[in-house]
């Protein structure tokens, strides 16, 4: 069973796009890798992300490798994703020796129901570049239709901030979360339809005051997107216009014609 | 040319900071009409040290010293109210302008380092004549506090010193856990002082909303008015007990009155329901202390 499943497939190959992605959000758009990388996130911390079911996609050459000896038995991290998280006066922090739940979720988020709530991590992204893979980033020709097709690969800057209370604990969150895109970016970009993640960047922790102050991480990876378009020359559809203008001899017949008769179908 | 060598002028201007661990007494505070609290702090404490306090007076700083705790219950105070109504001569009377009264704090370690000692006098810096006056005016702003505009709170103070904390450390030091039932995220076993139970009053101000990288982040920064002892440092943290809100100090301002220290004024931050601070059991029902 594939963990990671995203919604479209193009030759047996997965789009990045989630499944149960908003209608109105693209493949490969930014905002579709930013829903992406929560979903990898949230898995990694999740309490059952380890197992004999953590598979991606149907092969079982790309099963998760695990560490610890028992690999039925949960990674012992001291953070749980929870899809619930309750508003913070309703959490019990001083709950020794158990894990403490964590926010996964994009930066900006403002409907969650609960505030100033740590650890979390955040997930944004930077500025989008586009770059060439070929001349002109053309890629091929209809000649009857005169169709052009157009291809290039998007540099999309993920920002992932991991915030806690104190500096260790920033410091550790971040370095599993960076380690976890080193060990499995190949993984994910297969899984996710990626042309390639860019080795990831763990930033400095630095401090910030909040209500209290709170540590920030962040570490940065660049996700390459494979991204296509066509455009359809225009001049063809002029020219059949203008040659029935001289035909009829006027104007007006023929844009009545056009606007008003002409089927639609 | 210059009159000296540079590395002379460099050595009168900058004399060299302490390094070794030594007691400072922050607050030596006589109050209306006989008690005298005395507040300490160790600078450069020995990481890992605990110490135990004693706590002696006298009448000279030659002493004989006449021992008055052991084992303070707060390792950073001691409160002194074991002053006779009607002193014999020879006993320590606060109401003398012709008698002093001096106290000498030790900490000893629990390990092999050295003990260290201070001897300070009380209101060494007044003009006897005046010291009615200040004691005065702190008592009538106490009292002020209590009856008037204050309400019940506890102030708790962070250890700088003690014993690390067996859980969370790692081996570069840090916290790596900041929700440590041990020592809250402190470093230092149980993390903070026992509650001193007083009054304060609160002022109001709005929760300010930021659109930030983290969502939506809630803030309250408000004032606080409280007495002037203990003295509040930057991490400490306010309990009021009628509603169990929290407060961390940001910044501590002495309020004076005839240039008396009477009051500090706070700049808190109001802290999130989830903080580790909540974690710590106060009594609401605790009587406030020996001051009022």
């Amino acid at each position: 069973m594939a963990i990671f499943q995203v919604a479209q497939t193009y030759n047996g190959k997965a789009l990045p796009l989630e499944i149960g992605e908003h209608k109105n959000i693209t493949v490969g758009s930014p905002l579709a890798v930013i829903g992406l990388f929560v979903l990898a996130l949230q898995h990694r911390f999740s309490p059952s992300s380890i197992g004999t079911d953590n598979l991606v996609g149907d092969s079982p050459d790309l099963r998760v490798p695990v560490e610890w000896e028992d690999p039925t038995v949960p990674e012992p991290l001291p953070w749980i994703w929870s899809g619930d998280l309750k508003p913070a006066d309703e959490c019990n922090p001083s709950n020794a020796g158990a894990s403490r739940p964590i926010y996964i979720g994009p930066s900006f988020d403002r409907n969650k129901n609960i505030r100033n709530y740590q650890p979390a991590i955040y997930v944004d992204r930077g500025n989008v570049t586009v770059q060439k893979v070929s001349n002109n980033n053309f890629v091929g020709q209809h000649c009857a239709s005169g169709l052009e097709a157009f291809g290039a690969i998007a540099r999309i800057p993920i920002q992932i901030d991991c915030t806690a209370l104190s500096y260790g604990d920033s410091n550790i969150i971040a370095d599993t979360v960076w380690f976890y895109i080193l060990a499995s970016r190949n993984i994910l970009s297969r899984s996710f339809g990626f042309h390639q993640i860019v080795e990831p960047v763990l930033g400095a922790t630095v401090p910030e005051e909040t209500d209290k102050q709170i540590f920030h991480t962040q570490i940065y990876c660049d996700v390459e997107v494979f991204i296509r378009w066509s455009s359809r020359p225009i001049a063809p559809l002029i020219n059949d216009i203008v040659l029935r203008v001289g035909k009829a001899g006027s104007v007006d017949d023929v844009l009545v014609d056009i606007v008003l008769r002409e089927s639609r179908s | 040319m210059p009159l000296y060598p540079s590395s002379v002028i460099h050595s009168v201007s900058n004399p060299p900071l302490r390094t070794d661990a030594y007691i400072e007494i922050t607050r030596m505070f006589p109050i209306f009409p006989r008690r005298v609290f005395v507040q300490w702090v160790l600078r450069n404490p020995v990481i890992g040290e605990a110490y135990q306090f004693t706590v002696e007076r006298s009448g000279s700083a030659a002493g004989p010293w006449e021992m008055l705790t052991t084992n303070p219950t707060n390792e950073f105070y001691y409160a002194d109210t074991n002053f006779p109504a009607n002193p014999l001569e020879g006993e320590p009377d606060l109401m003398s302008i012709s008698r002093v009264v001096y106290y000498r704090v030790t900490a000893i370690p629990h390990g092999n380092n050295d003990t260290l000692t201070l001897i300070k006098k009380v209101e060494p810096w007044l003009d006897r004549r005046r010291e009615g006056i200040h004691r005065k005016l702190v008592r009538d702003a106490m009292i002020s506090l209590q009856r008037v505009v204050g309400t019940e709170m506890a102030a708790l103070k962070k250890k700088r010193w003690g014993h690390r904390c067996s859980l969370c450390l790692s081996k570069s030091g840090m916290s790596v856990d900041p929700y440590c039932p041990e020592c809250y995220g402190t470093g230092i076993t149980d993390g903070f002082w026992a509650p001193v139970y007083g009054w304060a009053q609160l002022f109001t101000a709005p929760i300010s909303v930021q659109s930030a990288l983290q969502g939506e982040t809630e803030m309250r920064q408000t004032r606080v008015l409280m007495a002037n002892v203990p003295q509040m440092n930057e991490e400490d943290f306010l309990v009021f007990l009628r509603s169990n809100r929290r407060f961390r100090v940001l910044e501590v301002t002495p309020t004076q009155i005839h240039n008396v220290d009477v009051h500090q004024e706070l700049i808190v931050s109001e802290l999130s329901p989830d903080s580790t601070e909540y974690n710590i059991g106060v009594d609401p029902w605790r009587e406030s202390c020996w001051w009022v």
